[in-house]
């Protein structure tokens, strides 16, 4: 099982499902990290530091706690 | 339902009532932009009341006719997931607005939709200003607004707020639709939602009266498991059903409710966007290489630390260049005029404490935070602050915090009254608090003249450096033993990035007024204040029982009884400390009295214990007073053991020294 931590920059994945509460959840669907939408990993920052993603409603960074539970897959 | 602020009684008291528009949108829209293309320097911040969520408004002449706009905080969406949110939607339901301006960041249409998509539901009328339109072209990106405007029944007009286009046309148009009444279409979600939103309307129909709230944004908020809609309903058979008809849609869809609701949103923006929308290619610019350096792996530490190396090295000098003629101006010429016309005695010393308040703020504070503000709201309009927040993020974790605890740690260097403000925009009430409480240990301006002016003066710019390092580490150590006695998760970070943006001299000036007024207006009076009050102290002959009271703390540390009373001039402002503490001394050359481990360790001390007062009472209006007080004794702790960790660390045998 993927999570959006350990994916590369520069790879496109595919939400397919936010484990946490209803307030994470309801903040990443604002920002358009949604299961089934489409996301680029922009910048992977280094020593566990936050996660850059491009979405359709512009970039967003996670922290790596949030990213470490959101599960994704490769895209189509 | 009741009115919900202020300004609605202000203008019932003069007997007649301005139309009001508000704006609405998500954060980064380009809303206080256009706020203040239109509001200028007239408008005033007031909080929400009870809260610490801030809105700004400002009477407006336009075509002859004054109204009210007020700028409602950003928001993504309109659920009570926070209380910006909260707050905004109970002002949009008060029916107090007469017309809702929803701005739109044209450049990401379809996110900024879902959130026009609920206002469509409040039913109010609403004008759609569809902002960014330049940066949407630069995108690729062409809009057909008028397409827009046929889908949600509502008027559409095209802005760039930043350079005033549009921006007449928007406010005409938006009177016009507060006369006219008529709120846009709502949007039909696919079928089976709307089967359970309509069973469910009609289930709490008299709910929704009783809230004042349009059923059917009831009905979808309480399928999104709205806390503050869920918590208003008390009858256990309607709590019943709202749960059924949330299972029928979980179980259908496969995930929660509220999933499947903000899905259901999402798609429906999207549909709407590639309706009106026609994307082409994009134009390269500048901008989009600018990541690539100021957030890269490595260089982007690198140039962060030479950007704040170079900003603090031009505030300093700038404010070094304006100090000296303006405390010259009052101690070479106001004071003696001062002294030679009051007889002296009570009177004179009392004149004397205002004096020292008033250029304490104008002459030491004022010529390094207003740069220090300039600078900042320049770099946040730039949009370089999110990603300061994005690069110290992994920093800010291992003390139990995140990114977005950056801005109000960077404020403090300038003031720590703005920076206990500025935690607002934390999301927790724990991150909140204990980025409150370190905020208060970042050496301000204030405390800066004393860290230059005793050690780096006397001792040397790399012992004022190891004080500002030590500082750092501490301020770290503090922060990690909060959050172990908190040890709440915090949510994480999840947190917008947008685009660069060429700043408008507008809104960098208006929000450095915004947090100059905060020291102006809290923070300066209580120092005079407290200028007053030191003269009286000094003048009563008090200082000598204070020293005595204080004696255990300054003997362990090492340092002369005398400087007892500073610590307590600090309290009420801190850069006094270092003037009483030429005074107490009887000398300037402090070095005669002074040995350099003693000047040390009470710069040490001073840096740390407890926050002014001014400070102290913005702490107490943002975490309350109980906590603020559990903070200042925890300042105090720390800064004790600080001190006195240097002082044995420096390892000279202090009470040889002493006086």
């Amino acid at each position: 099982m993927l999570t959006l931590d350990g994916v590369k920059e520069g790879e496109k994945i595919k939400i397919r499902e936010i484990i946490g509460g209803r307030g994470m959840r309801q903040r990443l669907c604002e920002l358009g990290v949604i299961p089934g939408s489409t996301v680029e990993v922009i910048k992977n920052a280094l020593f566990g530091g936050p996660i850059l993603l491009k979405t359709d409603g512009g970039e967003v960074a996670v922290g790596r706690g949030v990213a470490k539970r959101i599960i994704v897959e490769a895209a189509s | 339902m009741k009115p919900m602020h202020s300004c609605s009684m202000d203008s019932q008291v003069k007997g007649k009532r301005f139309l009001k528009i508000a704006l609405a949108g998500q954060p980064n829209c380009g809303k206080s932009t256009l706020f203040n293309q239109v509001a200028g320097y007239k408008a005033i911040t007031s909080n929400f009341p009870g809260k610490t969520v801030k809105y700004t408004l400002s009477k407006v002449n336009f075509l002859g006719e004054t109204f009210e706009i007020i700028d409602l905080p950003g928001t993504y969406s309109l659920t009570s997931f926070d209380l910006a949110e909260l707050e905004s939607r109970k002002y949009l339901l008060s029916g107090e607005a007469d017309v809702v301006i929803n701005v739109v960041d044209a450049s990401i249409l379809s996110r900024s939709l879902e959130l026009t998509l609920q206002l469509l539901e409040l039913e109010v009328p609403i004008v759609i200003c569809l902002n960014f339109m330049d940066e949407a072209k630069r995108k690729g990106i062409k809009l057909n607004g008028s397409k827009l405007s046929e889908i949600l029944g509502v008027p559409v007009v095209e802005c760039v707020a930043v350079k005033g286009i549009g921006i007449n046309k928007l406010f005409l148009t938006a009177l016009i639709a507060a006369r006219e009444k008529k709120p846009g279409r709502k949007i039909r979600y696919s079928e089976d939602i709307e089967k359970v939103i309509h069973k469910l309307s009609k289930r709490i129909n008299t709910v929704s009266k009783e809230l004042n709230t349009p059923s059917r944004l009831l009905s979808i908020k309480l399928l999104e498991n709205d806390d503050y809609f869920i918590s208003k309903i008390k009858d256990k058979s309607i709590l019943d059903f709202i749960e059924n008809c949330q299972r029928e849609l979980s179980e259908v869809h496969g995930r929660p409710s509220d999933l499947v609701i903000s899905s259901e949103r999402h798609a429906l923006s999207m549909n709407i966007f590639e309706q009106v929308a026609f994307v082409g290619e994009p134009q390269t610019s500048i901008r989009d290489k600018l990541d690539d350096l100021l957030m890269h792996k490595y260089l982007g530490y690198v140039t962060l630390a030479v950007f704040l190396y170079a900003f603090f090295n031009l505030i300093f000098s700038l404010g070094r260049f304006l100090e000296e003629p303006i405390l010259s101006f009052f101690e070479e010429t106001l004071m003696p005029i001062a002294i030679k016309h009051v007889p002296s005695g009570l009177a004179q010393k009392v004149i004397q404490g205002l004096l020292e308040g008033v250029s304490g703020g104008i002459g030491i504070v004022l010529p390094y935070l207003v740069p220090f503000l300039l600078g900042l709201a320049f770099m946040e309009d730039l949009g370089y602050l999110p990603r300061i927040a994005f690069l110290m993020d992994t920093f800010l974790h291992k003390i139990g915090l995140h990114g977005k605890s950056t801005l109000p740690l960077i404020l403090g260097y300038g003031c720590n009254v703005p920076a206990v403000m500025a935690t607002r925009i934390l999301e927790s009430d724990r991150d909140r608090f204990i980025t409150a409480v370190i905020s208060t240990m970042i050496p301000c301006a204030a405390r800066t003249t004393i860290i230059f002016g005793l050690v780096a003066f006397f001792i040397s710019p790399n012992a004022a450096l190891f004080i500002y390092l030590l500082n750092l580490a501490v301020v770290a150590i503090a922060g990690l033993i909060l959050s172990r006695l908190l040890p709440e998760a915090t949510p994480g970070m999840i947190m917008e990035i947008p685009p660069y943006q060429v700043p408008s001299l507008k809104v960098v000036l208006s929000k450095t007024w915004l947090r100059l007024r905060e020291f102006i207006f809290l923070a300066w009076p209580l120092l005079i204040a407290g200028s007053m009050a030191l003269s009286l102290i000094e003048f009563s002959g008090l200082d000598a029982s204070i020293n005595l009271i204080l004696s255990p703390i300054t003997l362990m540390l090492g340092l002369p009884i005398e400087v007892g009373t500073t610590l307590i001039f600090g309290v009420l402002r801190k850069e006094l400390t270092m003037l009483m503490l030429i005074q107490v001394l009887g000398t300037s050359q402090i070095l005669n009295v002074l040995s350099k481990t003693q000047i040390i360790t009470f710069t040490v001390f001073v840096v740390f214990y407890i926050p002014c007062l001014a400070t102290f009472a913005m702490l107490t209006k943002e975490i309350g007073y109980k906590r603020s007080l559990a903070a200042a004794s925890f300042t105090f702790i720390i800064a004790f053991f600080t001190a006195l960790i240097v002082k044995l660390f420096l390892g000279l045998t202090p009470l040889s020294l002493l006086l």
